[in-house]
């Protein structure tokens, strides 16, 4: 019963948010996560249908419609880092550089799996499968949220809300996952239920975040005597420079 | 087990940086301020003397000659309060000027991220001087931080060294003076 309640309302949460974002002409500004929702509500329906009338399918479903949804999920993120840094072209090369960095981290964590003898993909379970593309997911979300926060990029109410959402999704699943590969099937049960309530809170937050469009708000204008970045650079290195002399001074015996 | 709490990790540091994603930015005005007058105004917030008065060794010396130890005692806590709030004020500041520099560089074209990188370690070096510090303030007399200096003075050598290559690159490129857009 509290299984059927916690499906039937994430398929009518998902329905606001697609009826809200039609209504509020918020397709054509994030279309990659409208894809990605319109594509989860198939998946629940689909999933819904097998785990009720062919249940034999059901985990061949499941797996294979977590995939589905894992790529698209890629183009969320995606979409965060080309609306988030829109008007920011050297915070969003900064944003390229550490993505580039996660992806070199994950690549030689996969060469170096597979160079003790196991082939990496034989290795490979569905789930671990699931845990590892996760993780890079999750690793690409914290490069971007770092650039933002480190400079301070204005974020719409929007796509913090799909941040927030997507994150604390991709956090809950990389949790979930790592204890399943490592105690196994112990760990399912009260967790099914808890993941469940964390997706549907989920859905309650872009709901609230997702309701109307809002523009980003615009950055106030840095107005400096020197708009050269190297000057920049050099100016604010001789600020540093001042403070440390002044340090220095203060304790030098 | 390494790999285990590495994946935990991740999930933990994306929780961490969404609350302070969610916690809500500084309101965007710090950088609208011109870095060399905001310089000029940092510089005079404190006089150089009356900071090395705060942590040298002579007024002690004289308290402790005098002989008197609820003086001590007095001496003692108002040099500490004055030198924390130094302290606290010079650390502010950094941030000020760190935030400053982030706000005119994200919207730069040529936005170099080894140089971002390079001025965000002299920033964490100074924060973690000033860290110093402050510990070294609570735990020991103002007046007693021979040792420290000698740290600060290696990093400043060291600071210096890396600045003087900045400096050459800032002087090859002509000061342009405009509103900007």
């Amino acid at each position: 019963m509290l299984t059927e309640v916690i499906w039937w309302s994430g398929i009518l949460l998902e329905a606001v948010i697609a009826v809200r974002g039609l209504r509020g002409k918020l397709f054509s500004h994030y279309p990659a996560f409208y894809l990605y929702l319109v594509s989860v509500v198939f998946v629940e329906i689909a999933r819904f249908y097998t785990y009720h009338w062919m249940l034999g399918i059901y985990p061949h479903v499941y797996w294979n419609t977590q995939f589905v949804s894992l790529v698209i999920g890629c183009a969320v993120i995606s979409e965060i880092y080309r609306v988030g840094l829109k008007g920011f072209p050297g915070t969003a090369r900064m944003a390229r550089n550490l993505l580039w960095f996660v992806f070199a981290l994950v690549f030689a964590k996969a060469i170096a799996t597979s160079a003790d003898g196991v082939s990496w993909w034989k290795a490979l379970t569905a789930m671990k499968l699931e845990r590892d593309l996760r993780i890079v997911q999750a690793g690409s979300l914290i490069a971007l949220v770092a650039v933002f926060l480190a400079y301070a990029i204005p974020l719409s109410r929007n796509l913090k809300g799909i941040i927030a959402g997507y994150g604390i999704f991709l956090g809950t699943s990389v949790f979930q996952l790592t204890v399943m590969v490592h105690l196994g099937a112990a760990f399912r049960g009260a967790w099914d239920y808890l993941r469940s309530a964390m997706y549907l809170f989920v859905l309650i937050l872009w709901v609230a975040s997702l309701w109307n469009y809002q523009e980003a708000p615009r950055p106030a204008h840095t107005i400096t005597l020197d708009e050269d970045y190297k000057m920049l650079v050099a100016g604010t290195r001789k600020q540093f420079q001042k403070t440390r002399l002044a340090l220095g001074k203060a304790v030098r015996p | 087990m390494i790999a285990f709490y590495a994946c935990l990790g991740v999930g933990m540091t994306l929780f961490v940086l969404l609350f302070f994603l969610g916690a809500g930015q500084a309101p965007d005005d710090g950088g609208a301020e011109p870095l060399d007058l905001a310089g000029e105004r940092r510089a005079a917030s404190c006089p150089p003397e009356i900071v090395q008065r705060v942590f040298s060794p002579q007024d002690s010396e004289y308290v402790a000659r005098v002989g008197t130890p609820r003086l001590e005692r007095f001496y003692l806590s108002e040099r500490r309060r004055v030198a924390l709030n130094w302290i606290r004020r010079t650390s502010t500041e950094l941030s000020q000027v760190m935030q400053a520099h982030v706000r005119a560089a994200r919207a730069k074209q040529d936005l170099n991220p080894a140089t971002e990188a390079k001025v965000f370690l002299q920033y964490l070096r100074l924060r973690c001087l000033c860290g110093l510090l402050l510990i070294a303030t609570l735990v020991v007399r103002p007046s007693s931080l021979q040792e420290l200096a000698i740290y600060a003075s290696e990093l400043s050598r060291q600071l210096a060294s890396g600045e003087r290559g900045f400096e050459r690159v800032a002087r090859a490129v002509p000061t342009r003076v405009h509103s900007g857009t």
